[in-house]
Order: C-alpha cells, then structure tokens, then sequence
C-alpha cells in the first residue's frame, strides 16, 4: 500500500489503513483495447486523480468500479468488499458522477430526485436542498434546458444527498467553464474534509488534480505507469533544460523523454540524483507538473511503438 | 423491485398517457367506424384484434425507448440494485404496460360500441368472450417474452430489425408452406378448432402454464445476457 505524505494538515490520517478501494491485477479487452493488470489502492479519506490521455483506460477503470463494464480478470474491492459479490450494499455508498450526466430531460431536477431518492436508505433532503441553494440551481426548471454546467453540478448534487462515502466521478470538470470548475474544486476540497469520505475523479485536466488530489494514479494505454502521493509524483519527476550539446545516446537514456529543438533540450527523468550526477550544474532542473509527466511518458511510448515498427 | 417499477411510471406518467389515450382512441374509432357498416367476425374483428395485438406491442416498448432516446441506462445501472433486479423490473414495468393497454383498448372498445348503431349478436359474443381477450393477451405476452432478450442482448433499434427479421420471414415462410401444402393447413386449422372446443377449464390453464413458462425462460436468458453485457 502506497504511504502517503500528509499534507492536509486539518485532520492526522496517518492512522488509517483501511483502503476505500483495492483493485488488483485488473484486466479489461475490447477491440484494440487492453486493459493490462491495473493495480492500485485508494486509502479512506484521500482524493485519488486518475489521469491519463483521452482513451488510455480511465472511464474503463470507473466502469469497471460500478459494474457497468465486466472485467476480464482481477479484483475489485470497495469498502473491503468484493464490488459484484456485495453490489447493491457497496453502490448505496458510493456517488457516481458520470461524465455526460445523461437524466431523463422532460424531468426537472426536483421531479429527477424524487425518482432517484427512493432507491437509498440514507438520502437526505435535507443535503439535497443545501446543495441546490449553495449550486444556484433552478428546482422546477426541466433539465433540458440546463448548460452544461448546471447540469454536472446536478449530478453532484444527486450523487451526494444520500451520504455517499465514496465519490466517483468520470471528468467532472471537462466541458466546464474555468469559473464553475474552480467552484466545484473548491467544493471538492471541503467535503473531503470529512475524513470518512473519498474521492476518485478522473481528468485529463491535470492542473484541477494537482489542486486537489492527494494521490495520483496515471493510466497510459492501459497500463499502470504509477500510483503515488501526489508529493511522490513531485519529487521523483523533474524537468530538465540544458544545451544540445550535452545530449548523447548515453546521456538520453537518463530521461524519460527528451524533446530537442534548435534552442536546447527539455526532458522529463523520474530519477533526478542520477540525472545530477551526470549532468551536474550544467542542465537547469524545474518541476515537472503533470501535463509534462503525461507528455513526455506518452512521447515515450509513442517513440517505443515507432522504433518496433522501425525494427520491423 | 417496486421502487424500481414505479421509477419509470413516476419518471415517464404523461407518456403513458399519452400511450394509453392512443390505444384508447385506436379502439373507440376503429369500432364507432366499423359498426356503422356490416360487421363481421372474419375479417372485421380478427383486424381490431391484430391492431390490438400490434398496438399494445408497441406501447410495450415505451420505457425502453424513452431510455435509449435519453440514454439513461448508465444512470439507472448505478444505483444500488442488482443487475438482476433490473431485468426483472423491466419485465414485470413491460406486462403491467401490456395489462394496462388491454384495459384500456377494452374501454375504448365499450365506447366505440356505446356511441355506434348496434352491434351483431355473434360479434358481440366474441367482443365480450373473455377466454378471446385471454387468448389475445397471452398470444402478446409470449411475443414479448420471446422479443425481450433481444432487446438487452442488442438494445432496442437492433431488436426490433432483428426481430422484425424474424417475424417476417417466419411469416411468410409459414403462408408458403401453407399456400403449398394445403393439407398442412388444413390440419393446423381442425387442430386449433379441436382445441377450442376443448373443455376451457382445461385449455386456458395449459395456455397460462405454458405462457409462464415461456415467460421463466425468457426472464433467465435476460437475466443471463444482461449480467455479462458491458454498458
């Protein structure tokens, strides 16, 4: 299990180590798509960012979470519970926040929950009615006329008036103008003040998760390229810039991609004291963030792909 | 299972309404309008049946369409029910659709009748003989069982070609085969007579029997394509 650096300093979680989520060795195949032996955790009371580029397995992982997709092989544990073995008791606890909130349109959201409502023993319209107000949504209006927006703030609304104690959203933030997505941020960030609470949001917006998220899990291609403390993913990755001519195929090796233009290199190395000792003061290190992290990993599998069709 | 029936009635009341008022109006103005002319058994009343068979088939399929045209079903397979549960929902939200279209055809039926000239005695022996409506409904019912694994093994716009399909050259194979064997034909019609003329306290139980049997299987097989379908 991932140890997590504490960095909230509201609450000592330290003392947890029971896992919201577990899944192991998770396999997925269709079409040209492979799901390959995913596995990850995530502790009670953290907000896990699942990034990684548009098809590289997100949506799948979630799918395969809520049983809307069937896994191949692996495991799948939520609460500690196997999630198709217990899946009415593990779904009445979890919110899902699916990426197009597709409702019944001629509805308007009060008629909407009143459909939804009677299937959780814990809603609470009381919550509900909170949310609505603090989200300035319309009750009676019918949701086909709702933006965007409105209508995945809906969503979340719905998905957190039954005291869900795990959040699982699918891009909740895509498609959503920079002032609603740093309100719904915001938002994220208190009700993970509840340590009882955990968040697992998928994006390929990194910037929301580096806001947010505590842990990040990044999928490419279906496969794991890690699982770690947000902080972890921070220090172990580093930019580095320097002149071209301090580039050879000896020194290349120590990126994990490396980008070169007429003005110098940049490249990405998940191993600075290495990097350090070869390259010393001579190359300029800067944090990566994680649109770099994502860039120069999948550079680096495009360029594994290209030299086998090369080879070929 | 109740909660999960009533979702979709609650969700979707005024398009039943919408449904029912046509099946009414279909039944009411189709016999205000054949009862004013010569009326009969063959073909007058076998086509009010056939509309009431093809109707109530078609708003059957309500709930299904209103889903895929929202597509809602990631929504709904959320929540916390079983995918078991589900399927079974969907069947029992079907039949009482089927049930609640029978009312109603057979009320637009009085009407229609209310408001004519007059009705002939063997017609009305047959409009009023419950063991036809039975019949009828059991005849629907064995349809649906037999279309409702399509429609979750292929979803609803790929079920219905497919059924249709079906449907279609089963028919005109069997009006073949009966256009070329007459004896064939013969012999299927002194059997379906022979039947009918058995005691009905026997025949109608059988035809429930093996309506719900036919009903199991079909619910099984559902249940077993839609526990292994990806969403």
């Amino acid at each position: 299990m991932i140890k997590p650096k504490i960095h909230r300093q509201s609450y000592n979680k330290e003392c947890m180590s029971t896992n919201t989520l577990e899944i192991s060795n998770l396999s997925k195949s269709y079409g040209d798509f492979h799901l390959d032996n995913v596995s990850f955790s995530l502790p009670k009371g953290y907000i896990m960012g699942l990034i990684g580029p548009n098809g590289s397995g997100k949506t799948t992982i979630i799918k395969i979470i809520m049983n809307l997709i069937m896994k191949q092989s692996g495991d799948v544990k939520v609460f500690g519970m196997d999630h198709l073995a217990n899946e009415v008791e593990v779904k009445k606890r979890i919110g899902f926040v699916y990426d197009t909130p597709n409702y019944y349109d001629h509805l308007s959201l009060k008629q909407f929950k009143n459909t939804i409502a009677p299937f959780y023993d814990q809603w609470d319209d009381a919550v509900f009615y909170d949310l609505v107000k603090r989200f300035k949504l319309p009750l009676e209006k019918k949701i086909k006329v709702f933006s965007k927006g409105m209508a995945m703030k809906s969503s979340i609304v719905i998905a957190l008036s039954h005291h869900a104690d795990f959040i699982v959203m699918d891009e909740p933030t895509s498609n959503l103008d920079p002032v609603v997505r740093r309100e719904l941020l915001d938002f994220f960030r208190e009700l993970i003040q509840d340590e009882n609470k955990s968040i697992l949001f998928s994006s390929h917006i990194t910037t929301d998760l580096e806001q947010i998220a505590d842990y990040i899990t990044y999928i490419n291609e279906g496969k794991l390229v890690f699982s770690k403390t947000k902080d972890e993913v921070f220090e172990s990755y580093s930019l580095v810039k320097g002149g071209n001519e301090l580039l050879d195929s000896d020194t290349k090796k120590s990126f994990v991609a490396v980008k070169s233009s007429a003005y110098g290199f940049e490249g990405l190395t998940k191993n600075v004291e290495a990097t350090r000792k070869i390259f010393g003061a001579a190359v300029v290190y800067d944090k990566a963030s994680l649109e770099d992290i994502m860039f120069y990993t999948n550079l680096e599998t495009v360029k594994t792909v290209e030299d086998a069709t090369t080879r070929y | 299972m109740l909660r999960l029936v009533i979702k979709d009635f609650r969700a979707n009341w005024k398009y039943v309404a919408l449904g029912l008022g046509v099946l009414f109006a279909l039944s009411s103005s189709f016999m205000y309008t054949a009862l004013k002319a010569p009326f009969s058994v063959d073909p007058d009343l076998l086509i009010y049946f056939l509309l009431v068979i093809v109707s109530s088939v078609v708003f059957t399929l309500l709930f299904l369409m209103i889903e895929q045209l929202y597509n809602t079903n990631i929504i709904f397979a959320s929540l916390p029910i079983s995918r078991r549960q589900f399927v079974v929902q969907r069947y029992v939200a079907t039949y009482l659709q089927l049930l609640l279209g029978f009312g109603f055809h057979f009320i637009g039926l009085q009407i229609g009748i209310y408001f004519s000239e007059g009705i002939d005695q063997v017609v009305e022996d047959q409009v009023y003989n419950p063991r036809v409506w039975l019949l009828v409904l059991l005849f629907v019912m064995s349809v649906k069982a037999f279309s409702m694994p399509f429609y979750f093994k292929h979803g609803l716009r790929k079920g219905i070609l497919i059924i249709g399909l079906v449907q279609c050259f089963s028919c005109i194979a069997f009006v073949y085969i009966m256009m070329s064997y007459t004896q064939i034909w013969d012999a299927l019609q002194r059997l379906i007579f022979t039947v009918i003329s058995f005691n009905s306290q026997v025949t109608i139980p059988i035809c429930i029997g093996v309506t719900v049997l036919f009903l199991w299987i079909s619910t099984q097989v559902s249940i077993l394509i839609y526990k292994s379908k990806d969403l």
